[in-house]
């Protein structure tokens, strides 16, 4: 014989029984994975050490205040500019060929390496120039320098010429 | 049909298209407005090739054998290319701060795939604000890049037909009706819109902050980084990567996880996407095989309550007229001693169970295994007994199963479909979808007859209205009068059905001018009815609660088997009957042999061999004598044979007709045990209650309308300390002393496959993700989507015409002069203990109404607004009034859903019932109406889609965008239509 109730006792556990219990089953997990616990516990000590983790620990309270400086930041012209000529820059790279940058990269260090100008081909004029290109050298790197100019007026020319297609 | 793709040769497929084909080649190959559940819109021109030479739209290009298709030529990179430089002129790229960056973007993978590396048309904002009026979903005007896939959606899929695209503005945009907020609009908030949007144009506003690493910050820091992206923008390229990075590392924390929708019997199927325990947002999938990327308002939005702070999370016992939180062993270990008492005492018979069809296979053949093999009875039911058992029981006579005979892509493909006594629209949602579909895009005809001028009724093509519980009636007269035309199908007849002869005789009162009389529907539209039947080569009959919830329920459902028959309209593609499930898993609770008189499979407890193939693997000796159902376990506890009561996901105390009379018997138990996922009405009437899982806490499977099996997977752990149903059963059983070893449902399929020939190849692999089966499914495996065709489960392999008896429907006296009629609203599942727990829901709907016709609002003094009490025999019921021509004359309409104890329909409704099932005759409810304020505040508030205006229109009406004076064609305009 039972009428109709909605009454309900709260008997929720004290906080301390609460905690108590909460306590538990974190001890059984840290029993279940000691040994990760463990190497855990020495990375952390070891960010510790380093000050790293006050660096995390700053990057995520203050998450939102650094983007929005960095947000605040990109909106000024100069900054935006740097940025943009940055994922040029990448991109850029990205479009080169590897061989030919690897090359150049190479013949770049070569330079550095034997850049003594006293021991260069001495130019005092025309016909000096035109003696040092006969330097199978100077000749060698005289056809890249070409090579670069002709590349350079190509890419001029289809960019004109896809100017007056628009 | 052979042609030529990139120089290979292809066969195509009637029912493909060019980019099907293209796309079974290169995944990637660029689409954006095409989508497989609408087809081609052709908006986007992003999917061009050249064929023989000249630029199309793959999408809607009809091609011929021989043809020479090139994906990759100049032209044609070209034309794709400038099709998503256009979109892109629509649609700022701020992936990585992008909410709907999650792998999935449409738009986003096109331009990843086009290695699209600059924008040729700046983006442009639109002059438009975004519109968050919504509780569910908001539009961003300035993101939508105007493919159309929403409208198609809800023009020609959902058929809601309330968005459109303004091609005529200078900036088009998509509208909601004639121009309103989303949230004032005719929007039923099924989500197609923002399913199919490949965009974050439409979004659920449960994702917005929340999905991504970077997109939960203040709205104005979010603001600046949007800039930031732009501002950086020389080339999408690295913008991709990141976002490419940042998306991958969602799926660290985002679950997508497979449930079966548990709001109705339709069976739809989805991906639920979770945060921790927060819903993301739930995301059909087209794979799914009933609904693909459909949903309603329920399955799509309507899950906030799992997370409900009202849940049960721990048993209660009662002490006096408390209840105290207990551990489980204490509640177990009582509840054992008290079932153990009241059996011995009393014997096993004194306790009744009451099983759920809103729970899984797996739970209610745990119930009925309980009740039969521990307790020792057959006392074991559950709620379809208050809606579909007659159904059941129809079909069984004539054809021999339980069960639909045929899928819902028979409906699809059926000419003619006839609805008695249904509300899909609001009942089963997406398969009305199905219907309207096929009746816009393919001209299917549509007959409705119900009391109430329901969405499918304003549809039909023919609209009958009977007098109430007068519906077998009608049809008999519309089959007597197809015999008397020769119209049957006299082939069919002969060779697979028997009994016609004394059927003919059995049909001869039933003439139309007695059918006219009895009934009031005209001569013209029992003619018409038949006529169309005649002239429809395949027809379907669906019914419902509108049928099977009257005094002559299962007969009015064996004349609708009966007509089937007798025009042969079964067991062939596109024909059938249907009797729409209520509840997701009415079919399953039945298949599980959650029934007094059948085992699992539909086995006869008085059949010994059967008993014994039970006994053998239970070990134990079972009962052979049928046990009470529903309703005489209510008459048994009032005359003191029943005494205690173990009943789990049912709130029977609202739902069960005659509410007073229930719940007075409730208050009689010796002992009740009540399992449930909220502190329900019945609750309040228990002496242990068990915290349970929803359907998202668990796994198992459902088994749908058509008979589908289906797996469901658990989203989220059980909550604190509530539980799987089917492991508190196994508590109680072991705690009663049984040695129950289930580790998983899988554990218990398996048993029941090995018990039932139903089900006898249905195993979890077989179930995996979205695959299904429809029973039966024999040993190897093989599902049966169609019933019949070749022959009917009896010795003879013959269908049964059966003859019905006709019962008048229950006249309560003259006083009770208004006839109520109840059932569903879309908004809400039931008495609403779930959805009035979804904000989103409850702001739309707050509350139920009774719908009164103008012609009683009139003679009353009434507006809408205003408060009534509606009083019959056995009870009263206080609701306001929304005054609507959706009922006419002296016909109510109260809907099922109540916030407060006083609205609920069921304190008004009677214990007369179903002659054979016991089906309560919810139906059959006659009242009086007191007026307690004539006028008020409209119950029906802002928001309510039922005061929208749809606005049909054709689709997305792509001609229009072609016709402006700024489109500029990319294709080859003269071979458009090739």
């Amino acid at each position: 014989m039972a009428k109709a109730s909605t009454q309900i006792y709260d008997v929720s556990p004290s906080h301390a029984e609460f905690t108590h219990a909460e306590l538990e089953q974190i001890t059984d997990w840290i029993a279940l994975h000691k040994d990760s616990v463990t190497a855990l516990l020495t990375l952390f000590d070891n960010m510790h050490e380093a000050g790293l983790l006050d660096i995390v620990n700053a990057l995520i309270v203050r998450g939102q205040d650094l983007l929005k400086i960095l947000a605040d930041q990109a909106e000024k012209p100069e900054y935006a500019g740097g940025i943009k000529n940055v994922i040029a820059l990448v991109q850029g790279f990205g479009m080169l060929d590897a061989k030919v940058l690897a090359q150049l990269m190479r013949n770049l260090v070569f330079i550095t390496r034997n850049l003594d100008l006293t021991n260069g081909p001495k130019v005092a004029g025309v016909w000096s120039t035109l003696q040092a290109v006969r330097d199978p050298d100077v000749a060698a790197g005289f056809s890249v320098a070409l090579a670069i100019i002709r590349g350079l007026g190509q890419g001029i020319r289809a960019e004109q010429e896809e100017g007056k297609s628009v | 049909m052979q042609i030529t793709i990139d120089g290979k040769q292809v066969d195509l497929l009637d029912n493909e298209t060019l980019l099907d084909k293209i796309l079974a080649q290169d995944n990637e190959f660029p689409h954006i407005c095409y989508h497989p559940a609408l087809g081609p819109i052709e908006t986007c021109d992003t999917c061009i090739a050249e064929v023989n030479g000249k630029l199309v739209r793959t999408c809607n290009t009809l091609v011929k054998p021989g043809d020479i298709v090139q994906t990759m030529t100049k032209a044609a990179l070209a034309a794709r290319k400038e099709g998503l430089d256009r979109i892109l002129h629509n649609h700022e790229l701020y992936c990585t701060v992008c909410d709907n960056n999650n792998g999935n973007c449409v738009v986003h993978n096109t331009a990843l795939h086009m290695r699209i590396e600059h924008q040729k048309y700046a983006f442009e904002l639109k002059p438009y604000e975004q519109d968050h009026s919504h509780p569910f979903y908001r539009y961003d005007p300035s993101q939508c890049i105007l493919c159309g896939r929403c409208v198609e959606a809800c023009q020609n899929l959902q058929v809601s037909e309330v968005l459109s695209i303004d091609w005529s503005r200078e900036r088009p945009r998509v509208i909601w009706d004639n121009d309103v907020s989303i949230n004032e609009s005719s929007c039923v908030s099924c989500g197609h819109c923002v399913t199919v949007c490949p965009c974050n144009a439409l979004m659920e506003n449960s994702m917005l902050g929340e999905a991504g690493f970077l997109t939960g910050m203040e709205p104005k820091l979010w603001e600046s980084m949007v800039d930031l992206v732009k501002d950086i923008e020389p080339g999408y390229g690295p913008i991709f990567t990141v976002s490419e990075m940042e998306a991958a590392m969602r799926n660290y924390r985002i679950q997508r996880t497979k449930t079966v929708c548990t709001y109705c019997g339709v069976g739809c199927s989805f991906d639920v996407w979770t945060k921790g325990r927060h819903i993301l947002k739930v995301e059909p999938q087209m794979e799914a095989p009933v609904n693909q990327i459909s949903t309603c308002v329920k399955g799509k939005f309507g899950w906030d309550f799992v997370t409900s702070e009202e849940r049960l999370t721990q048993p209660l016992l009662r002490q006096g007229d408390a209840f105290v939180p207990v551990s489980w062993e204490k509640a177990l270990a009582y509840t054992a001693q008290r079932l153990l008492e009241i059996s011995n005492e009393h014997g096993p018979d004194a306790i009744g169970f009451i099983s759920s069809s809103k729970c899984t296979n797996e739970e209610n053949y745990l119930m009925q295994k309980l009740a039969r093999s521990v307790v020792g009875t057959n006392n074991i039911d559950n709620c379809s007994r208050y809606c579909q058992t007659p159904a059941t029981e129809g079909l069984r006579r004539t054809f021999g199963y339980g069960g639909d005979t045929g899928s819902i892509e028979d409906l699809e493909q059926a000419d003619l479909v006839i609805i008695v006594g249904a509300n899909p629209a609001e009942s089963h949602p997406v398969l009305s979808t199905r219907i309207r579909r096929a009746k816009k895009k393919h001209g299917q005809k549509l007959i409705v007859a119900d009391l109430r001028k329901n969405d499918l009724a304003k549809r039909a093509d023919l609209y009958l209205h009977p007098e109430p519980g007068t519906d077998l009636v009608w049809l008999s007269a519309v089959t007597k009068y197809m015999i008397d035309q020769g119209w049957h199908d006299e082939g069919f007849l002969q060779k697979r059905v028997k009994g016609l002869a004394s059927y003919r005789e059995w049909l001869e009162p039933y003439t139309l001018d007695y059918a006219k009389e009895k009934t009031g529907i005209s001569e013209e539209q029992l003619i018409a009815t038949a006529r169309m039947m005649h002239d429809a080569s395949r027809v379907c009959i669906c019914w419902a609660m509108g049928v099977t919830q009257h005094v002559g329920g299962s007969e009015t459902s064996t004349a609708i088997c009966d007509l089937l028959l007798i025009t042969g309209q079964v067991g062939r593609p596109g024909t059938g009957a249907y009797p729409l499930r209520g509840h997701n898993n009415v079919q399953g609770a039945g298949d599980m042999g959650c029934a007094p008189g059948y085992l699992p499979g539909y086995q006869l407890v008085e059949d010994e061999v059967v008993r014994q193939r039970f006994e053998q693997a239970w070990q134990v000796t079972l009962s052979s004598k049928p046990g009470l159902d529903n309703h005489q376990m209510v008459q048994g506890i009032h005359d003191g044979s029943v005494k205690a009561m173990y009943l789990f996901g049912e709130e029977m105390a609202l739902v069960d007709s005659n509410s007073n009379l229930v719940q007075s018997a409730f208050e009689k138990l010796d002992f009740f045990i009540v399992q449930d996922v909220f502190f329900t009405k019945t609750a309040q009437y228990a002496d242990v209650i068990f915290p349970a899982s929803p359907s998202l806490e668990k796994e198992g499977t459902f088994t749908n309308t058509e008979r589908r099996i289906q797996r469901l997977y658990e989203v989220f752990e059980p909550l604190k300390n509530s539980r799987p149903d089917w492991k508190i059963i196994q508590d109680v059983a072991n705690a009663m002393g049984a040695n129950w070893y289930y580790e998983h449902p899988q554990d218990i399929m398996h048993e029941v496959a090995q018990l039932t020939d139903l089900l006898a190849g249905v195993t979890y692999d077989r179930l995996q993700g979205y695959q299904s089966l429809q029973w039966p499914v024999l040993a190897d495996g093989t599902s049966t989507p169609r019933l019949y065709e070749t022959t009917f489960p009896f010795d003879d392999g013959l269908a049964r015409l059966h003859l019905p008896t006709w019962h008048e429907p229950v006249v309560f006296g003259d006083e009770y002069d208004l006839h109520l009629n109840n059932g569903r609203m879309l908004e809400h599942f039931h008495e609403g203990n779930l959805t009035y727990r979804v904000h989103g829901i409850a702001k739309k709907v707050p509350t139920t109404y009774v719908e009164i016709s103008p012609q009683l609002a009139a003679e009353r003094g009434i507006e809408t607004g205003a408060i009534v009490r509606l009083s019959s025999p056995y009870g009263q019921v206080e609701v306001p009034v929304v005054v609507t021509e959706r009922v006419i004359a002296h016909e109510l309409y109260l809907s099922m859903n109540n916030r407060t104890d006083q609205q609920a329909v069921n304190y008004v409704t009677s214990s007369y019932h179903d002659a054979v099932t016991h089906t309560p005759a919810y139906k059959e409810t006659s009242v009086y109406m007191d007026v307690l304020q004539s006028k008020g505040e409209s119950p029906m508030v802002r928001g309510n889609f039922r005061l929208g205006h749809p606005n049909p229109q054709r689709g997305v009406l792509v001609e229009e965008k072609w016709a402006r004076a700024d489109f500029d064609p990319i294709i080859d305009v003269s071979e458009e239509g090739m």
